[in-house]
């Protein structure tokens, strides 16, 4: 909030949903980008800065990666893995926001080093709240070595 | 020789020329005492008639002799007749010339002999003058040959008697000894040992001894007959056992003049006589001592003889009460009947009976066991005059090793129960050795036994395995599970593990227990069928963990955006704020729809594993037409080019549901097309290792090696892009399954086009399951 833009990288591949999450942060003004990408492979072209994300001005780095689970080409727990195994990524926080409370998601999530790990709140309100506090804690709260 | 023969055909001619002579005389007398009546009644006939005994005689006498006799014929002619007849008559003349011719004529025929005739006749020449003469001396000359020759005789006959042989005179000197006396006392020649005594030869003990025999038999006049005396020889040293015979010589006057000596070595027969009695003595202790019976029969099978511990078996003393007995009077008449078969058997045969274990019944009904060998005895000449048994009670022996059989049925039945079970094991059970080097370390194992489950699992047979080498008959350098094996037969810790074996591409759960030190046992199952349907389970598990997540987790993603936007509309509307009203609404309206196919889909899903129609024979081609003939709007509108190959299958199976197949991976290979600018799909049919392969092949986008496994999961898309829900393929791949076939894409890749394949199980199975 310093004069340094904060960047949200959000991995969705529903596009309904990724409305929503985009609606409410920019409601609560949390980030200055919000980076939408449908597939695990775009996740990682991302944070990688490949092919079509290869300008480091326009795609910076993520201060906070919302990370769906089911995701077409690359599962979203192959590009938590990844991004956790990477000394250079390993530090970005990030938070699985995702459809599915099965316990082996959640297990192998924590196993790979996520950082949080959410369900989307079916109910809309809750939904909204949880966006808010996500923001706030990850992006305001929570302090960062960068 | 030649001489010798006419000397003896002269002496033959002189015996010949007595009794010619013996004749004559013989025929002369005859001749007086017929002349009378001869002349009476023949006349002058008779006159030719008495010149025969003159001829005869001049013939033997000689030309005098033969004159005499004409002579004396004459005369006693004229003195038996000429008395009667007158004085001049002319009888009386014929008798006169009658004596003076018969005269002449024996002169004559007397001449005759003495030149030649004799000789020639008889060999010899007779004439008068030599004849008696030569008889005389002759004779004593053929007397003295006849002496030297008996001489000779007598002496090469002594000379060649091993016997030593002497002569000794009334003084003890040697006057004739044998060549094997010479030689006895080192002497070669006669000549050397004339006149000497026992002295010169003998010790002066020994020629004492010989001396006082000697002059016993001077005093007595008697002979000393074959007795034995010892003899040390002077140039060995060695003690000789002689038999000697000792006999005086008289002279026609009955006076002794000297002793005849014959004596015989016989030491070595001493020596043998002593062995004998010797190996009697042996033979005696060893029957009389020995612990068996020995019996000794005849041919008739009567005992002859037998040793102590036969006669105590026979609770008898005294041998001569059972001698001549057989085994029938003995032991009873079933006992005698067996044992005289086998002996009469065992002699007329030869063949001996060796260890014939026999039993009888004693009177207290106690059965007495014997072991029994039988040879046949056998006389000089090689014939069979009998047996000798030897015949040991082993009664004790008997009850152990009938306990011992009855130990060993036991054992039998055992192990015939262990032998059943591993015989029927469906487990496979392998009995080995381990093999050690020379410094004790285990190197390999020898295969022992196999029983048949171990022959089907591994597909090696009992008689190739067993007694090899694991190294050997598995071929590797290390015998298989070496260091588990080696383990347990040396700690004697049973372990059990699983393994995928590579040789044979099967797992095995293989139990390995240790008998004894250095050996062990393994048990094994095969487990690949129960690992294949523990891993179908565990795919069957995995997927249906699946599908309750996707169920869960795309079911609940529209429910999330349709409350999620109906949440953000009434905020909207409560807010004032109408402009994302319409397209909100649209959302919520879409995720609405999606649901509903979801819903649609997943029955539909689960439809194809619990509603069948029934199954038919298919006709690929004809269904294949059919399908592209539904989808001809769309591949239209695509400008897709589809070859329908020919050859397509006859299958057997769900109609309905392999057409969903086809349209499913018809649709998919149109979907996927991309920017392709002359799309192409062929459905065809290829063999890859006699399967029966049906594909559809596209030459559009192509699918990433990446995702050939989870395309063909539920929910899965690729492309967010495009339209469906992502059950086509989880479809295709359901319906497949059920059919008994697989399922799989082939694709280099983005660009090289897709080609989906799958097969379908033999007609024959799924016609059969559905019968079930």
């Amino acid at each position: 909030m310093i004069g340094k833009p904060l960047t949200i990288l959000l991995v969705e591949d529903n596009p309904d949903h990724a409305e929503l999450v985009k609606r409410n942060l920019e409601e609560f003004q949390v980030a200055n980008h919000i980076f939408h990408v449908e597939d695990g492979e775009a996740a990682l072209d991302y944070v990688y800065r490949r092919s079509t994300y290869s300008d480091q001005k326009k795609f910076s780095r993520p201060d906070l990666i919302l990370l769906d689970l089911r995701l077409p080409r690359i599962d979203g727990l192959e590009v938590l893995k990844q991004i956790k195994r990477d000394l250079t990524l390993q530090a970005i926080p990030v938070v699985v926001l995702t459809t599915s409370d099965a316990e082996k998601d959640l297990a192998q999530a924590y196993e790979y080093h996520a950082n949080s790990y959410v369900t989307k709140p079916v109910n809309f309100e809750n939904f909204s709240r949880l966006l808010r506090d996500l923001g706030y804690y990850w992006l305001a709260w929570n302090k960062r070595p960068w | 020789m030649t001489e010798r023969i006419k000397k003896e055909s002269g002496l033959r001619s002189y015996i010949l020329q007595g009794a010619l002579v013996t004749l004559a005389i013989l025929l002369l007398v005859l001749y007086v005492c017929m002349f009378s009546r001869i002349h009476q009644q023949m006349g002058e006939t008779g006159g030719i008639i008495i010149l025969i005994p003159v001829i005869l005689s001049a013939w033997v006498l000689g030309a005098r002799g033969g004159m005499l006799a004409g002579l004396i014929v004459g005369l006693v002619n004229l003195f038996l007749h000429g008395f009667t007849l007158q004085y001049g008559s002319m009888e009386f003349v014929s008798i006169i010339i009658g004596g003076i011719i018969a005269s002449i004529i024996g002169w004559v025929t007397g001449r005759f002999s003495e030149l030649r005739i004799s000789s020639l006749l008889f060999g010899v020449d007779l004439s008068t003058d030599t004849r008696w003469h030569k008889v005389a001396e002759l004779l004593r000359k053929r007397t003295k040959e006849m002496a030297a020759r008996e001489r000779n005789l007598l002496r090469t006959l002594i000379d060649n008697l091993p016997d030593n042989i002497y002569v000794k005179d009334d003084k003890g000197r040697y006057v004739i000894n044998n060549m094997a006396h010479l030689r006895s006392i080192g002497l070669s020649k006669q000549e050397e040992a004339l006149g000497k005594t026992s002295f010169d030869f003998f010790s002066d003990l020994l020629a004492k001894k010989f001396t006082s025999d000697e002059q016993a038999v001077f005093e007595t006049g008697e002979a000393l007959l074959n007795y034995e005396e010892e003899v040390l020889d002077a140039k060995t040293g060695k003690l000789h056992w002689h038999l000697t015979t000792k006999v005086p010589i008289k002279d026609n006057h009955g006076k002794i003049i000297g002793i005849v000596g014959v004596s015989r070595d016989i030491t070595e027969r001493k020596k043998i006589e002593e062995a004998l009695k010797n190996e009697k003595a042996f033979l005696d202790a060893l029957m009389d001592n020995i612990p068996d019976s020995i019996f000794f029969k005849d041919r008739q099978c009567r005992l002859l003889r037998m040793n102590r511990k036969e006669m105590q078996d026979l609770n008898v003393d005294d041998m001569s009460q059972i001698v001549g007995k057989t085994d029938a009077d003995l032991w009873g008449e079933e006992f005698g009947r067996k044992t005289f078969t086998d002996e009469q058997r065992l002699m007329e045969s030869g063949e001996p009976i060796i260890g014939l274990v026999e039993s009888r019944k004693l009177e207290d009904g106690q059965t007495n066991w014997t072991w029994t060998t039988k040879v046949p005895l056998r006389d000089d000449n090689g014939q069979i005059v009998g047996l000798v048994g030897i015949s040991r009670g082993i009664n004790d022996l008997m009850k152990a090793q009938q306990e011992r059989e009855k130990l060993l049925t036991n054992l039998s039945d055992s192990e015939h129960k262990f032998r059943t079970l591993f015989e029927n094991l469906t487990e496979g059970v392998a009995l080995h050795e381990m093999i050690y080097d020379e410094n004790g370390k285990a190197v390999d194992y020898r295969i022992l036994d196999i029983n048949p489950s171990y022959e089907k699992h591994t597909g090696l047979l009992h008689k190739k395995a067993k007694g090899l080498l694991a190294s050997v008959l598995y071929g590797t350098a290390t015998p298989p599970y070496f260091e588990e094996f080696e383990r347990v037969a040396r700690t004697g810790v049973p372990y059990t593990f699983e393994t995928y074996f590579l040789p044979l591409e099967r797992h095995f759960r293989i139990g390995v227990v240790s008998p004894k030190q250095g050996t062990f046992a393994t048990v094994f199952e095969d487990i690949t069928e129960r690992r294949q349907k523990q891993k179908e389970l565990q795919d069957k598990n995995a997927e249906l963990e699946r599908f309750t997540y996707t169920v869960s987790h795309d079911l609940k993603s529209p429910l999330i955006t349709i409350k999620g936007f109906a949440g953000a509309l009434l905020h909207d509307v409560i807010a004032g704020r109408y402009q994302r009203l319409e397209s909100d609404l649209r959302r919520i309206a879409d995720a609405a729809d999606k649901m509903g196919g979801l819903l649609g889909n997943l029955l539909e899903l689960s439809r194809i594993g619990r509603i069948m129609n029934p199954p038919s024979d298919v006709n690929l081609s004809e269904l294949t037409q059919e399908v592209v003939g539904l989808l001809a709007g769309t591949i239209t509108e695509h400008e897709v080019e589809v070859v329908i190959q020919p050859g397509l299958p006859m299958v057997y199976g769900d109609q309905r549901r392999l057409a969903q197949v086809l349209q499913n991976l018809i649709e998919n290979a149109v979907k996927f097309m991309g920017n392709q600018t002359n799309p192409h799909i062929e459905i065809g049919t290829r063999k890859d290792h006699e399967e029966q392969v049906i594909y559809v092949q596209d030459n559009g986008i192509g699918v990433d090696p990446r995702y050939h496994k989870t395309v063909f999961g539920l929910f899965n898309k690729l492309d967010t892009g495009t339209h469906g829900t992502g059950i086509g393929l989880a479809l295709v791949h359901r319906i497949v399954e059920i059919h008994g076939g697989r399922v799989w894409v082939e694709s280099q890749g983005k660009g090289f086009g897709a080609t989906f394949c799958f097969t379908l199980s033999s007609n024959h199975s799924m016609r059969k399951e559905h019968e079930q």
